[in-house]
Formats: C-alpha cells, structure tokens, sequence
C-alpha cells in the first residue's frame, strides 16, 4: 500500500512541476491585479488577496469543467472521465492551487523566487486540497510534524512530505470522482466543485500567511544603505 | 537625444507618473546593499555610487557584460513556449535537418544574390556599430552582415550552420547610430539565445517557403501556431538583448516607436515625435487589455499571425523588465554566466 501510494505521490508530483508556471509570470499576475486595484484607489492586501482567490478559481473550474468532458459521450467516455480526466483534473487543480498559494504568498512579500518558498507553497496547497478532499487533517495525522514545524523544513523534507500528501490524494481521487461520470451533470458539477475547493483552499491559505507574518515576519531590510547620487 | 525635444526628467515622469518606484542592488565590490531610485538607476546611473564603500555601483557603458548568459535575460514567455516546442517528439531533429539542408543553403544564395555583403572594405561603418552591440554583450560571434534595400523597417537574423544578420536600408534611413546598435544587439540576442534554428523556420512559413496545402496544412496548423507564437516570445527576449546592448533606454524605446509611427521625411519636415506620449499610448493598452477580457483576447487575436509582438506590447514588457525584473542587477554586475575555457 504504502509502495503504491509513493508511486502515485511521484507520477502527480512530477506532472504538477511540469505544468506549473514560471515564478516571474506570477509575480506578472500579482502585479497585473495591483494595478487594476490601483486605478481603483489605494490597494488593500485583502482585496488583491481576493482577486487572486477568483482568478486562480476561474481557471480550476474551468480545468474541472474540461477534465469532466469526456463523459458526454456514454461508455469509452465515461471510462476516460472516471480515468485519465481524474488523474487530469488533480494535476491541474493542483497546478493552479500551488500557483495561487505563490502569488498569495508573493502579496505577503514572500520572495517566491526561492526553493524553499516554493516547496513550502507545494506543500501547504497539497495538504490544503487534501484535507479538503479527504475531510481529513494530514498534517495532525502525522504526528512529527506541526503547521510551525512545516516553515522551518529545509526543502528536501518538504518535498519527501508532499510526495506523501500526493499519494494519499491520488488514491482518496480515485473513489470520489464517479459524479464526474454523469454526462453534462459532471461537468457542472466539476466546475464548480473546483471553484469552490480553490476559493476555500485560498482563504485558508491567507490565514496561514496571516499566521505566518506574525511568527515569522518577512526579512526586514536593515542592512541596506542608500546609494549616494552625485548628478 | 539629439533628435528630441524630451527631457530625461520628463521620460522618467511619463514611465513613472506616480511614486517612485525603488529597488534594491547589491554592489559588486563590497557586496553591501543599496537601496536605488528606479528613475535615477536607468537614466543617470553613472551618478550612483555604492553608499557603504564609495565605488560605482553600475557597470559603465564601455565595460562588456563580461561572459553573460543569455538565461540572465531570457524572457520567461520565451522560455515556456520554447520548451512546448521541443516537447513534440522528434520536431527539433526534423527541423534541424530541413533547415539545415534546404533551407538555409537557399537563403544564403538569396542573400548573396540580391543584397549587399557588408565587409572592412564595403560599409565598415554598419561592422563597427556590429562591432559595438556585440563587445558591449560579450558575444564571441560576428555574423555575415548584409544591407537589404526594402521601405520595411525590419532586420532578421537566419542560419543554423553560419549566422546571417539582415539589415534593411530604411533602418539606416530612419535610426540613429545609437538605435541602429539597439536593432543589431536585438538580432544578436537571437543568436545568443538560440532561437535561429526555429526562426528560420517561422520566417520560412510566413515568407512561404514552405508550401503545403489541403490535410497537410490542417495537420501542421497547429504546429505552425505554436511555432509563432514562440517566434513572437523570442522577440521579448531579444529586445532585453538590444536594450542591453545601448544600455540606454531612451534608444530602445525610440526605436519601439519608430517601427511604430516610422520617421521618414514626411513626418520629421513638420515635427519632432517624442517618447512620452507614446508610453501613455502604450499604458492605454495595457489598462485595456488588463481591464477587459475582450479586449485582451482581441489584442491576442490581432497579434496571431503576426511575426512580431504588437509594438505597444513590446514596449509594456521592456518596462516592465527595466523596473521590476533584472535589468538593474545586469548592469550591477549580478547575472547568471556562462563557463568559458
């Protein structure tokens, strides 16, 4: 069992670092949204928060929507909704999950260009949609490890621990997609379970920040000096 | 600036109308941070000097960007398509040996058939401005340099064997020396960042050199699609290259706006363009495009068969790099290099 979870913990590992997005492209996305709270008046971190919760929930009930497709055509396309458009709709929800906890975390003054940040983002999204999916707590199942715990982890034990997050959800996926296979139904209802999943993984995201700035605030910048100009 | 009427104080207030924005550089002598003005750091940044140990915290603009990688300035669009392209199985070893074998023999015998071959005894002048975009990124390379005649403002880099750089004459027409060396580091920012062999292709396809019809062209479409927009993401990249090539903004951003409005007689006998409203013309875009989602798919759709990016897109990206990407901490001295013997 557990062989077979690690398995399944590394093929959506591996297809989720393919299709995740270039750092500077979302950074491009947190800055886009700036500026439009900016024509708007003065920016708010909540509401840029919010935007950001929409765009990436826009775009996963888009992708549940699409993975649910198949099963419009009865029989080989219920079988590739229940299958492949599973497997598809995890990998790229979590795609858009780990890319919005980045940009939320780059709202935050988190500078997500670091590996740590980013496998830091990879596991709190995974354990998020887990626990969401499984109705479970990963994170109090394992008795090691503690939400603190989790900010001090050097990136190698970060991503040992999504891995294990991974696998759990791949196998916990694989009984609970069989609403996919209604036609039509499935792809209303992938939509918007989706979107729903992403908006509440994102606001519990924001209180893990919000927790995080007060126990470990972003570096202050005390060492920097002004550069002299002589024009 | 010798043709313009702009200050660099009212550039600097048109590019950034509201707070100053800041960043901060390490210097590369004693490693100390240092906090900059944006404004101060592009325009004037042989006035700044490090505010711990005293030295100059930029590169001049004689000093080379010794060994730079290209990655160091790759467009991230640029990157990402590129690697969709290289993903379809067996395309790059195909491409590489069309190409190679057809293709480019037939552009060679084109280009040496109808333009002319610049060379120290034909046009030193255009080799020296070559000579100068190439030292001031590093590269090793002096491409085949051949003059076009053509109305078009355009130049184009080819050649996967030996690299040919084209210039067309309404270039010579309608730049300046400094924005000639902007256009000749863009085309040499191609070849530094091995984009020739696909661009070859893409100019092969939009020139019509490759003739295919009925299922075939419908198989291949979606390829080509994909092959252009790379193209189009390449050109990003390259405009890094051509920027750092001058090192001087005020070059690429005139040179933005005249492949935009042209230069030719008839507008400069009755005015002087300048560069500030164009970058409120191109904000105007941007506001449209982020603030409409129909307007950006139609922005998007004007923009697909094209060989280039929208002009005003162009000048948004650079920007956007000058102020919250590298282009500073290039020209402190704080880039990815390449190994070298």
């Amino acid at each position: 069992m557990k062989e077979r979870q690690a398995e399944a913990g590394r093929r959506l590992l591996s297809a989720v670092e393919r299709l995740l997005d270039d750092p500077d492209n979302i950074i491009e996305v947190v800055e886009r949204k700036q500026r439009r709270l900016q024509r708007q008046g003065p920016v708010e971190r909540s509401a840029l928060c919010e935007l950001l919760i929409e765009h990436y929930s826009d775009r996963t009930g888009i992708s549940g929507g699409l993975t649910a497709l198949p099963a419009v055509v009865p029989g080989i396309g219920t079988a590739a909704a229940l299958s492949a458009g599973a497997l598809a709709d995890v990998a790229m929800l979590l795609k858009y999950e780990v890319e919005m906890a980045l940009a939320l975390a780059h709202a935050f003054g988190r500078d997500i260009t670091q590996r740590a940040e980013r496998a830091r983002a990879f596991l709190l999204a995974s354990v998020k949609v887990h626990d969401d999916r499984t109705a479970g707590n990963f994170l109090a199942d394992m008795a090691e490890a503690e939400v603190a715990a989790v900010y001090a982890y050097a990136p190698r034990q970060m991503a040992k621990l999504t891995l294990i997050v991974l696998g759990r959800l791949t196998l916990a996926q694989a009984g609970k997609s069989f609403f996919r296979a209604l036609p039509v139904v499935g792809v209303v209802l992938g939509a918007s379970v989706n979107k729903g999943l992403t908006t509440r993984v994102g606001r519990a995201l924001v209180e893990e920040l919000q927790r995080r700035e007060e126990e470990e605030p972003p570096e202050v910048e005390d060492d920097v000096v002004d550069a002299r100009v002589n024009r | 600036m010798s043709d313009t009427l702009e200050s660099k104080e009212d550039l600097a207030a048109a590019i950034w109308p509201g707070e100053t924005p800041t960043r901060v550089l390490a210097c590369r002598h004693c490693a100390k941070k240092n906090r900059v003005a944006v404004p101060t750091a592009v325009f004037w940044p042989e006035s700044v000097d490090c505010g711990s140990c005293g030295d100059k915290l930029f590169l001049t603009r004689a000093e080379p960007l010794t060994a730079i990688s290209s990655r160091a300035y790759e467009h991230p669009l640029d990157r990402k398509s590129l690697a969709a392209l290289e993903a379809v199985p067996g395309f790059g070893r195909l491409v590489r040996w069309f190409v190679a074998n057809i293709g480019e023999r037939s552009l060679r015998l084109n280009l040496l058939a109808s333009n002319l071959l610049v060379g120290p005894d034909q046009f030193p002048e255009l080799m020296e401005l070559q000579e100068r975009a190439a030292v001031s990124l590093d590269l090793p390379w002096r491409p085949e340099l051949y003059l076009g005649e053509s109305p078009v403002l355009n130049a184009r880099t080819m050649g996967v064997e030996e690299a040919m750089i084209v210039v067309n004459s309404a270039l010579l027409d309608q730049l300046s020396d400094e924005e000639l060396v902007c256009v000749l580091g863009h085309e040499l920012g191609h070849l530094h960042s091995d984009h020739i062999l696909y661009k070859t292709l893409a100019n092969m396809l939009l020139s019509g050199g490759l003739m295919v019809s009925g299922v075939l062209r419908l198989l291949t479409w979606p390829i080509k699609q994909g092959l252009m927009h790379w193209n189009r993401c390449s050109e990003l990249t390259a405009d890094r290259a051509g920027l750092l090539a001058t090192r001087d903004l005020v070059s690429s951003l005139r040179t933005a706006m005249k492949l935009a409005g042209g230069n030719r007689p008839g507008t400069t006998s009755r005015t002087r363009t300048k560069v500030a409203p164009f970058i409120r013309q191109t904000r105007k875009l941007a506001e449209m495009e982020e603030g409409s989602w129909a307007d950006g798919a139609l922005a998007a759709l004007l923009a697909v068969n094209q060989s280039h990016p929208l002009t005003a897109w162009r000048v948004m990206h650079l920007l956007r790099w000058v102020e919250n990407g590298n282009y500073l901490d290039i020209l402190a001295g704080d880039y990815a290099r390449v190994a070298r013997d």
